[in-house]
């Protein structure tokens, strides 16, 4: 069981299109479902597969990512970084979900 | 043991083993103190002692898979201390250990398993699942071993990491001094054909590690940050350093600079080796005092360092002193520049490492005079064997000097030496791309370009870039005149290719300009899209 102070989070659906996103830069993801535990770096994600994935997000979601997204509590875990992104600023997530 | 002392011993060392020292690669984990910390990853620290068994346990599971002295067990694997004992079981079981760049595709991880018949492939499960999905039958593989879950993989030759190391009844040991033997296969672009396996023996590895600890001034008290690969000979040279003197080496999968910075300070890290366009993105962190106050050293290997962060650097860290390095794989390294030069010389590569000779010869292999330009030839015990399996290709390369004298690397680097010795890089006779700090063959880019059956014409190529040092822009014509789809082209290779291979740029053209005898005129290709075209 967790300690008290931890913060407990749920489990996630990780939306597809976000997973589609993470795939074109993961290159030892097969075609299955990205779990909210899946390990980046295992993956694949490296140095360069980072800086073309926070360009991707940005393109996708028409987003500008801020200094502070860039650490490593958030390229950890597939669900690190969908948090990271549920994270931004609330008018993009008007956006996504209208667009 | 002081650092001067250490120079000495390393010195000594290797005049008392003559031309190469004797013993096997693992026996370098004999001189760390049985208790103090060897390899550190992410929280979990193991001593000498523990490595020591962990590549133990693992040598002997090699065994009992039946790897057999002289086969080859390819190493596909990011960095872990898993990782770090496997590398050094291979060789404690006999075998030789082929490391594969862990951010390689399945395209390229199959050219290396099929050019060097590997018996063994040690890797994650996700590589593996990923290799499985390309339908590769990679034939010489009789056995795999995960460092995971195996269920994902429907291979029935699957070990996972736990059965290699289980305990089991104490093997023979392997016959002693192996100096002539071959340890490792590094592979590295070659300038035509596909990558080529540096064939290495344990002399080669043990005297370079000798030889760079010894200048380095290595101690048992230094704290290496591994940033580099281990897959290639420079990178697995953090290890073989820091173990040569006891020291303790922390492992990072680079993925950000300011984890390096943060890791500098956790770990009071002195020692730290990384390629120009590496240092170029740490030159442009915040290092904190408590990251900076330990550091020894920084040193740069795999490309000219730009003088703007070398100035930089030497700001950030103004305790510590600048190496600046060159090396081929052929020959592990050939040179480094005394830091005490660096404000005197800022653009030599310096002079030969202890224990190389490397000279200046003219074409007839008469040496050169002082500031004239010849060909880089390095002789001595760091010489590898050649390449794997090609002996053309080796002859190109590794010819006598003096003519009928012993073997030595010519390197098809041109440079010149000044009245005082040092040594200065002109340029390369070949088309080789250098980027990222990696040498890359443009047949490489070409042939995977090719593959995609998406191109009539293809030609690749290295364009000058502040950060980089070149990025590859590919020129591109479609089959039978049509235009070629360059997005599909670009998705093909972000699949096909690691990220550090991937053309920067892609130009479609109507058809690749020729030169007079037929071939593709990659002069006027480069100088087109150079100009600004």
């Amino acid at each position: 069981m967790p300690a008290d102070d931890t913060v407990v989070i749920t489990r996630m659906d990780i939306p597809s299109d976000f997973q589609d996103i993470l795939r074109r830069h993961l290159p030892f993801s097969d075609a299955g479902e990205l779990g909210e535990d899946d390990d980046l770096s295992d993956l694949g994600l490296d140095s360069m597969g980072l800086v073309a994935l926070m360009a991707d997000i940005e393109d996708s979601y028409d987003v500008e990512l801020p200094d502070e997204f860039v650490a490593e509590t958030t390229f950890a875990t597939v669900g690190s970084l969908w948090r990271a992104v549920l994270a931004l600023p609330a008018e993009w997530q008007d956006a996504r979900l209208a667009g | 043991m002081s650092s001067a002392d250490a120079l000495l011993a390393a010195e000594a060392r290797m005049r008392s083993a003559g031309p190469l020292l004797a013993g096997r690669l693992p026996e370098l984990l004999d001189n760390g103190h049985r208790d103090r910390p060897a390899v550190t990853f992410r929280d979990r620290t193991v001593s000498y002692r523990e490595l020591s068994g962990m590549v133990s346990a693992a040598a002997a599971g090699l065994c009992r898979l039946g790897v057999r002295p002289g086969e080859r067990v390819a190493v596909y694997l990011d960095k872990r201390i898993e990782t770090v004992a496997v590398l050094f079981a291979v060789s404690a079981a006999g075998a030789v250990l082929v490391p594969v760049n862990p951010v390689a595709r399945p395209r390229q991880l199959a050219y290396v398993v099929e050019d060097c018949s590997a018996a063994v492939l040690v890797t994650t499960p996700e590589r593996l699942a990923t290799v499985d999905a390309t339908g590769a039958a990679l034939p010489s593989l009789r056995h795999v071993v995960v460092l995971g879950d195996p269920s994902r993989s429907t291979r029935r030759d699957v070990t996972t990491w736990d059965e290699l190391c289980r305990p089991g009844p104490p093997r023979p040991e392997p016959p002693g001094p192996a100096a002539d033997e071959i340890a490792a296969i590094f592979y590295t672009s070659g300038s035509t054909g596909g990558p080529k396996g540096v064939v290495v023996t344990h002399g080669n590895l043990l005297t370079g590690a000798w030889s760079v600890a010894g200048y380095l001034e290595h101690t048992a008290e230094d704290v290496v940050l591994a940033v580099l690969p281990l897959s290639f000979d420079a990178g697995f040279s953090q290890l073989t350093t820091a173990f040569a003197v006891g020291a303790h080496v922390v492992l990072v999968n680079y993925l950000l600079p300011r984890e390096v910075v943060r890791l500098c300070e956790r770990h009071a890290v002195t020692a730290l080796t990384c390629v120009p366009p590496l240092w170029w993105q740490l030159a442009e962190q915040a290092w904190p005092p408590a990251a900076t106050r330990h550091l020894r050293y920084f040193a740069s290997t795999g490309g000219r360092m730009p003088a703007p962060v070398l100035d930089r650097l030497r700001a950030v860290f103004p305790a510590a002193a600048p190496y600046l390095m060159y090396g081929l794989t052929e020959a592990f390294r050939s040179t480094y520049l005394d830091p005490a030069q660096v404000d005197r010389r800022p653009e030599s590569i310096g002079r030969a490492i202890p224990g190389a000779e490397v000279l200046v010869v003219r074409p007839d292999g008469s040496p050169c005079a002082p500031g004239e330009p010849g060909e880089l030839v390095h002789r001595g015990p760091l010489v590898a064997l050649g390449y794997w399996n090609d002996p053309e290709r080796t002859r190109q390369r590794f010819r006598p000097y003096p003519p009928g004298g012993e073997l030595a690397v010519w390197s098809g680097d041109t440079v010149y030496r000044d009245a005082e010795g040092y040594l200065y890089f002109v340029g390369r006779a070949d088309d080789m791309i250098k980027t990222s700090g990696y040498r890359v063959s443009p047949s490489e880019i070409e042939d995977a370009a090719y593959a995609s059956g998406l191109v009539g014409e293809a030609v690749a190529f290295g364009v000058p870039d502040d950060v980089l040092g070149q990025h590859i822009v590919l020129a591109v014509a479609g089959r039978g005149g049509q235009p070629c789809d360059t997005d599909r082209l670009a998705a093909t290779l972000r699949r096909d290719l690691p990220a550090y291979q991937v053309p920067r740029r892609l130009l479609g053209l109507a058809g690749l300009p020729r030169s007079g005898n037929g071939k593709f005129d990659r002069a006027a290709l480069s100088l087109q899209v150079a100009g600004g075209a």
